[in-house]
């Protein structure tokens, strides 16, 4: 399991995060989740998520987030 | 303060707001469609300061201020410039994370109105049989937000306007008790995908303990299993004590994230 499911799974133990791709659509994030999954990831990977980069688009399934990391010179 | 005409102006004006760093805040959850309505209906204005913008919702006769600051001296000083006025604000996050956001509040002359405390119910469907309440039609809006507007803390649980639950109702979301002709209880209610967020749960106080809420809520969790909705959510005040015990006998429990009401009444502050 990557670190970006397992932190994901830890918000929301409930939903088996590699079945979609669109967590916000499909309802197993919603905007207070995101606020969560991004300190969670700035923890686990020492970076800074800039402010305007906290939307949906960035974070709406596992290869969106693991793409955002790369962007943010971070290799998942 | 300058009206916030549409999405890109408010993209330009946290554009401005210096590269987020840990110290970053923010309190604004509202999704881009959200803020696009709110722009739509000339309820937006924005106070920007050099490293902070507060973004200002008109209410009923105060504003709710979300914030988008650089870190938290930024966002008092932001605060420190609001003109005269009622101002009220949610502070939502795990309950030790809000004491530093909320001194800033506190520093500029607001103080604590009530906490919400959000609860959720994961799974557990199925078994509930559908309480037969009804889904109100579009003309019955009026009505409801007649009753919210007696029953509800309007500073704690926004009263929606007519013309949105108009739209709920249309859309099948909110649900209706009458009793000898007048509503005496609703439900408004909105599933994403495997999630539903339970939004707003009232019974008139004259006809409590008839049976009213359980109807509802169990035509609520009959919709939600119908979908196969996963987890619930909703938020309570939380010193409550009979809506907590309520939201607990249909399975919710508090999972620990909190939303914190400032509020900042007119003259409390110069």
């Amino acid at each position: 399991m990557s670190t970006v499911v397992e932190i994901l799974t830890q918000i929301r133990p409930e939903f088996d995060f590699s079945q979609s791709s669109d967590f916000f659509e499909d309802g197993m994030l919603d905007s207070f989740d995101l606020v969560t999954l991004v300190s969670e990831l700035d923890k686990a990977y020492g970076i800074s998520i800039d402010g305007l980069q906290i939307v949906p688009e960035n974070f709406q399934n596992v290869a969106a987030i693991e793409a955002f990391l790369s962007r943010n010179g971070v290799v998942p | 303060m300058e009206l916030l005409r549409d999405w890109d102006a408010w993209q330009r004006r946290i554009g401005a707001v210096p590269r987020a760093t840990a110290t970053y805040t923010t309190n604004l959850y509202a999704p881009r469609d959200q803020i696009e309505d709110w722009c739509a209906a000339g309820r937006l204005h924005t106070l920007s300061t050099e490293r902070a913008v507060l973004l200002l919702r008109a209410d009923r006769g105060f504003h709710r201020i979300h914030h988008v600051a650089r870190d938290l001296p930024a966002l008092a000083d932001a605060l420190g410039a609001l003109p005269a006025g009622t101002y009220t604000s949610d502070l939502v996050g795990q309950g030790g994370q809000l004491e530093d956001v909320c001194a800033a509040y506190s520093a500029n002359g607001f103080a604590v109105h009530t906490v919400l405390q959000r609860m959720t119910r994961v799974g557990g469907l199925g078994a509930d049989h559908d309480g037969e309440a009804t889904v109100a039609a579009p003309g019955e809006a009026a009505e409801v937000v007649v009753l919210l507007e007696r029953l509800l803390d309007r500073f704690a649980e926004p009263v929606p306007e007519v013309a949105a639950l108009q739209r709920e109702a249309h859309d099948g979301r909110l649900l209706i008790v009458r009793r000898d002709g007048v509503i005496a209880g609703m439900l408004l209610y909105e599933i994403k995908g495997r999630m539903a967020h339970l939004r707003l749960w009232h019974v008139d106080d004259n006809a409590r303990g008839l049976g009213v809420g359980r109807r509802l809520m169990r035509s609520f969790l009959a919709r939600c299993a119908q979908v196969q909705v996963q987890r619930l959510v909703l938020w309570v005040i939380g010193d409550n004590a009979r809506s907590v015990a309520i939201y607990r006998h249909y399975g919710f429990v508090p999972d620990g994230l909190l939303d914190r009401i400032m509020i900042r009444h007119e003259g409390a502050h110069r």
